[in-house]
């Protein structure tokens, strides 16, 4: 019989285009080792993988997923791989815009189909948005990105659930076609 | 509102219930809410099955409102599957129930314990005392502790 885990990163792993998925952690290394094992099987499968950086560094993040067995170096050589640091693509120049982000993500789609590759797989660490007092920004455009994406990828939402004030699980959840927690000594999966 | 004395008497009061008690409570911390007692009224406590039956109503009511319709369903599932306590059972086993909280949510659950808290207060009507240090377990002993109070 499969443990929690095992089927969580099953689900993420296995996540079709347009899924919209929230995801809830308390420890760092929980929320790498399921973004890794996410992103990675899409980069072995031929598709495209971005990893919106915020609460670690890019410059961390490639370390973590070198050592995760992500050949990040060859994968970022031929465009597969994409490690993007928030301020590239939120809160550019202090200044969150919706439809900017959602537009880069669009080309970001566009650029991969473009290059050959078999779909695009992305994720995000959203801690900026609370750094950055944005919450209310940050609903809004979780809400406009709807439950089934419009752009046919896969996404992940990371949210340290330390940071996020309990008014907004709800809204957040709601926005999301299906919720993940990883707790520091249980896990679930549950439709949002 | 002002603060309590170093183990004031204050009442507490269940209007839908019709009992109110005295009760010894420590002295609040600077940012805890105090409260206000009531006029007195008749003593009649809630018996321990409608106090459980609130506690439920409450526990339901509180993670529908803060995770939505589908979530407190896979908590419930997770409880069972890793403390084998069923939701009717939650009255009877409640440190556990915290602790399958504390071990999903983190830090998140103690908002979550106070919110489950605030919840049962209004329904028994009372005047919530918000101490910020102290989760569900203080507060159900606190209500208890009221009942056992009139009782003896």
């Amino acid at each position: 019989m499969k443990t929690v885990t095992e089927m969580i990163m099953e689900f993420a792993t296995h996540m079709k285009a347009t899924d919209h998925v929230i995801m809830f952690y308390s420890k760092p290394e929980d929320k790498r080792l399921l973004l890794f094992a996410y992103l990675g099987t899409g980069l072995q499968k031929g598709e495209a993988a971005a990893y919106i950086a915020s609460q670690e560094s890019p410059k961390y993040i490639r370390e973590a997923m070198k050592t995760h067995g992500i050949d990040v170096d060859r994968f970022e050589k031929s465009g597969a791989l994409h490690v993007i640091p928030y301020e590239d693509w939120y809160i550019i120049e202090g200044k969150f815009s919706s439809a900017k982000t959602t537009g880069l993500w669009g080309k970001l789609y566009e650029d991969s189909m473009t290059n050959g590759f078999k779909g695009l797989r992305v994720t995000g660490e959203m801690a900026c948005f609370f750094e950055n007092n944005m919450i209310k920004e940050l609903a809004d455009y979780e809400k406009s990105l709807h439950r089934v994406l419009d752009v046919p990828m896969t996404a992940i939402c990371a949210y340290d659930m330390n940071l996020v004030p309990l008014e907004f699980y709800r809204e957040l959840i709601e926005a999301h076609s299906n919720v993940i927690f990883l707790g520091p000594r249980d896990s679930m999966m549950s439709p949002a | 509102m002002g603060k309590h004395d170093a183990a004031s008497d204050i009442r507490l009061i269940l209007p839908r219930f019709g009992f109110c008690v005295s009760k010894k409570v420590r002295q609040p911390a600077e940012r805890d809410i105090a409260v206000t007692p009531f006029p007195s009224m008749s003593a009649i406590p809630p018996t321990e099955g409608a106090l459980d039956e609130l506690l439920l109503e409450s526990v339901h009511d509180t993670l529908k409102g803060i995770f939505g319709a589908k979530v407190p369903e896979a908590i419930y599932k997770r409880l069972e599957t890793n403390y084998s306590i069923s939701p009717e059972e939650i009255p009877n086993r409640l440190s556990e129930f915290v602790q399958g909280l504390e071990g999903l949510f983190d830090r998140a659950s103690k908002p979550v314990e106070r919110a489950i808290a605030k919840r049962l207060d209004s329904k028994l009507g009372l005047r919530f005392v918000e101490m910020h240090s102290l989760g569900l377990l203080d507060y159900l002993n606190e209500v208890k502790g009221a009942g056992k109070d009139i009782g003896s």
